[in-house]
């Protein structure tokens, strides 16, 4: 299996809203800004102080809402510990005459793009204090193109992706959980983000007797997950199932080849499923809608309780499509993505990258607090519209005719 | 489909509902005339509401109706094949002169109709417009049929072989269209005529011929075939030679326009008849398609490619000009248009190539303003940007010069930088110590590049042996190009618009579209 299991960078894990609800919102007022000494300046202020707070938010969970006034606050302390400390961000900043001290509003943050983590150091320490890397997928001829997101705080990565993967992908499910993830282990594939969430998941909530099912070179082990999945239909226990969409395309084509011991099941009712982006280059790729329709046969489980996750790499929180929380959740291409609170997503005019109304379909840009040890505000190469609920995300010039014979970054490195 | 699994589903939603728009650009009048006739308990109609040949509409499409269309067609293969080549030439020539002779109101008619259907400033869309009529004119034709058959009779008969090598004393040869039937061309990308171009390839081969261009190349071919119609209708009451040849033309071809994918029926209804199959798209479209036909059905696939360039030297303002027109053609959507470049020297010297090209883009961006970005080319240039910007900043040898809003940018590069490809008129300019280096970089892009320019080098379409010191650089760079999979080196002032006859995808374009049949060979 070539290519490795780390997230696909700039976006490609799919399922966020508000500012959407903040935009604008509290421009003018500042507020929770840097301790002053007492002749007025800022001071730096301590990493592991903010990130303690940042923790704190996040611990109350996603349901408690962060005013945009909170948000605010927050983020401009954010960003002055990420002005101060990771030097190419700050000569950016002052490129454009933005200073700490000269903005009042998160929004007037200059946003990096995912594309810079391929090729820039942005953390705010040295490389050798960060406790992980995080690498996106994606490998050409001759050149490296990997992401790397370096992690100063792996407390702050927990605190931001947990409560988040509780709400959405766990709810209602007895503890310990019985969760299955089709991704390979933290000891085998290191810079998996999305590995080490379902780490901690495991961790956290999980009955230790289940785990991983899949391998960095050989893709799902399919006699250990099927045995793992007559082990929940006998036990009638619910389960949660949690991987890429890449690798449940690998298991459903085993199932449907009839490959040994792969076969089809249907888990206990009040099982989920979570999946996420990551196809490329590695799999034949499979419409959504036709996806979910196989793992609703292959799995026994209804697409109104499969879960999309939207993350990458270079954010440390995720965003999912509410499904489980309502009895009957939207049509698929109507579902939409749902940011927590302590991050604040906005869609930009491709060409202007001004801020678009709701409904309009521009390019997503995040500011995510839990991104203190790099950089917070992030904008990607993903299309999205804002909805009364969060966002949809459309993917990248989704339905456009193809814009000539050139050949485009894609092709390449297919 | 991208890494995503989200977003696909709006995306074919989409689709879906745009499934039933088919535009009729162009039908056989004589097929419109059948409208409505049972033919043997099968209807002798494509499912379209209300059409007449003459007048474009947008209905419905089914199988039913490309089947009749696809019989009507076939049904009028002998009358095309019965007109001698040079005829056909003649004729398609005559019309595709008028798209570039600005006195004619054809000329003006085409020219609107592609600034209503690509939003180009009216500058960009003249230049090119006229560039690409170049390769419709009369002479065109003949030059194309000359150089890839060497005698265009061996289109009409058997005719002695025309390459003096072959020792057979009686051996004759003869080309027929590989097709047998009809050939099925799609387009599925938005540079103005090349569709209108596959179309002239497919009639001068003698084979009817389905077009779907891209849904960004309908205007011209339009345009061209409502003149061809006309001309055919003007002389129906006394025909001549070139009446009647427009008149064969007319019935033997169609033109259809649907967005790729959304309309399934049809489209498996026509490659399930087609007699060839030629496609033009990304890699993705061009595997699909192929995966629809049997083994039996030729099949030529134009997959994207990218075009590169070599400089040398210090550059002038003529130089510098022609490598920046090369950016900017088609907006840097061809795969003759220019993405990346490679400065024969160090860093500084890239430099001012850079700025000189650079100044050079901003001229042209006065002169002919780029047509509307696409959502994810806007994207592109702020991602490519502000990433280099932040390498700048970190240490790492990056220039940067760039125009209005995301219009053009021009990035000096190290050689060891992050891979990118550039759309908007974005020049990626990396130097390169030596001929080992620019081999290195060259490797990167996996025998994808259709079209190589050179500047600087001031022998490199001399046509005699004479070596000189630079000759050996030359050479050696030539070489490194065609071993990376560039089918034609040329200056770079000659990139955008390859004359008749170039190797397209290393092959000539008509050829891929015969067979041969050998008399009296070995």
């Amino acid at each position: 299996m070539p290519g490795g299991w780390s997230r696909v960078g700039c976006g490609a894990r799919v399922g966020c809203d508000r500012a959407i609800s903040g935009d604008g919102a509290g421009a003018g007022r500042r507020t929770g800004a840097a301790s002053m000494t007492t002749d007025g300046a800022p001071t730096t202020e301590s990493f592991d102080a903010l990130a303690a707070e940042l923790i704190e938010v996040c611990a109350r969970g996603v349901h408690e809402p962060l005013d945009d006034a909170a948000f605010n606050g927050l983020a401009l302390r954010v960003f002055r510990a990420q002005f101060e400390g990771v030097p190419a961000y700050r000569g950016l900043c002052s490129r454009r005459g933005v200073t700490p001290e000269a903005i009042t509003h998160w929004t007037e943050v200059p946003a990096v793009p995912t594309r810079a983590f391929k090729s820039v150091p942005l953390v705010s320490c040295s490389v050798e204090q960060t406790e992980a890397e995080f690498h996106t997928s994606g490998t050409t001829r001759g050149h490296a193109t990997r992401g790397v997101h370096r992690v100063r705080s792996l407390a702050l990565y927990r605190a931001s992706a947990l409560p988040n993967f509780d709400a959405h992908v766990l709810a209602g499910l007895e503890r310990p959980a019985s969760i299955l993830a089709l991704m390979p282990s933290v000891e085998q594939a290191p810079h998996s983000s999305l590995s080490r969430m379902l780490q901690m998941a495991l961790e956290e909530w999980g009955d230790a007797t289940w785990g991983f099912f899949a391998e960095v070179e050989t893709g799902v082990r399919f006699a250990a997950l099927a045995s793992a999945l007559d082990r929940a239909v006998a036990e009638g226990r619910p389960i949660c199932l949690a991987g890429t969409a890449f690798a449940f395309v690998h298991w459903i084509d085993a199932v449907d080849r009839g490959d040994g011991p792969a076969h089809a099941v249907a888990l206990p009712a009040g099982s989920r499923i979570m999946e996420t982006g990551g196809f490329k280059g590695r799999s034949r790729e499979v419409p959504r809608g036709e996806l979910y329709d196989h793992i609703a046969r292959v799995f026994g489980v209804p697409t109104a309780r499969i879960v999309n996750e939207y993350g990458m790499t270079e954010l440390l929180s995720q965003f999912y499509e509410p499904v489980l929380a309502s009895d009957a959740p939207a049509p698929l291409e109507q579902r939409a993505h749902r940011a927590p609170p302590w991050v604040r997503t906005r869609v930009l005019d491709p060409e202007s990258l001004a801020p678009l109304k709701p409904g309009e379909t521009g390019l997503l840009c995040h500011f995510d607090l839990a991104n203190l040890g790099s950089v917070s505000h992030v904008l990607t190469e993903d299309l999205g519209r804002r909805t009364p609920d969060g966002f949809v995300v459309l993917g990248r010039n989704p339905g456009a005719e193809p814009r000539g014979c050139s050949l485009t970054m894609e092709d390449l490195l297919r | 489909m991208s890494g995503h699994t989200g977003p696909e589903d709006a995306a074919e939603a989409r689709a879906g509902a745009m499934a039933d728009e088919l535009e009729v650009l162009h039908l056989p009048p004589g097929f419109g005339a059948a409208r409505g006739r049972a033919t043997g308990g099968a209807t002798d109609t494509v499912a379209v509401s209300e059409v007449a040949a003459d007048r474009p509409a947008t209905s419905t499409g089914d199988a039913s109706g490309a089947l009749g269309l696809m019989q009507h067609l076939e049904a009028r293969a002998s009358a095309l094949e019965a007109v001698p080549v040079l005829e056909l030439a003649e004729a398609l020539g005559r019309v595709g002169e008028r798209l570039g002779d600005t006195a004619d109101p054809l000329y003006q008619e085409a020219l609107e109709a592609l600034i209503d259907e690509t939003g180009l400033s009216e500058s960009q869309a003249s230049w090119t417009l006229l560039g690409m009529a170049r390769d419709w004119t009369r002479p065109a034709l003949r030059q194309l049929l000359e150089r890839e058959l060497i005698d265009p009779a061996v289109l009409d008969a058997f005719v002695p072989a025309a390459l003096p090598e072959w020792p057979h004393r009686h051996r004759r040869a003869r080309a027929l269209g590989r097709a047998g039937g009809v050939g099925v061309h799609i387009g599925s990308g938005s540079v103005p005529g090349v569709s209108l171009t596959s179309l002239i390839r497919g009639v001068l081969v003698k084979a009817p011929v389905v077009l779907k261009p891209g849904a960004g190349d309908r205007a011209l071919v339009r345009t061209f075939m409502r003149a061809v119609r006309e001309w055919a209708m003007a002389g129906a009451d006394r025909p001549d030679g070139a009446h009647a040849v427009a008149a064969v033309i007319a019935e033997s071809t169609a033109v259809l326009g649907w967005p790729g994918g959304s309309a399934p029926a049809l489209e498996t209804a026509l490659l399930g008849r087609a007699g060839y199959v030629v496609v033009y798209g990304d890699d993705a479209t061009v595997e699909q398609v192929r995966g629809q036909l049997q083994a039996s059905v030729p099949f030529v696939g134009y997959p994207h490619r990218i075009g590169v360039a070599v400089l040398a030297g210090e550059p002038d303002e003529a130089s510098a000009r022609h490598v920046a027109e090369a950016v900017a053609a088609f907006d840097q959507r061809g795969c003759v248009s220019l993405q990346q470049a490679f400065c024969l020297g160090t860093f500084t010297e890239a430099e001012r190539w850079g700025a000189a090209v650079a100044e050079q883009l901003a001229r042209i961006d006065e002169e002919r303003p780029p047509g509307p970005r696409t959502a994810d080319e806007s994207s592109a240039v702020h991602q490519l940007r502000t990433t280099l910007e932040l390498r700048e900043l970190s240490g790492d040898l990056t220039r940067l010069w760039s125009g209005v809003g995301t219009n053009w940018t021009v990035a000096v590069d190290t050689p060891d930088g992050v891979a990118y490809l550039c759309a908007a008129r974005t020049l990626r300019l990396v130097p390169c110590a030596s001929v080992a280096e620019l081999r290195h970089e060259l490797a990167g892009f996996g025998n994808r590049i259709q079209v190589a320019g050179l500047a600087g080098f001031a022998s490199i379409e001399r046509d005699n042996d004479v070596d000189t010191e630079e000759d050996v650089d030359v050479d050696e760079i030539t070489e490194a190009l065609a071993a990376a999979g560039a089918g034609r080196i040329v200056d770079v002032s000659r990139m955008p618009f390859p004359g008749p006859g170039w190797m397209h995808d290393g092959q000539g374009a008509l050829v891929r579209l015969l067979r041969w049949c050998d008399r009296g060979g070995p």
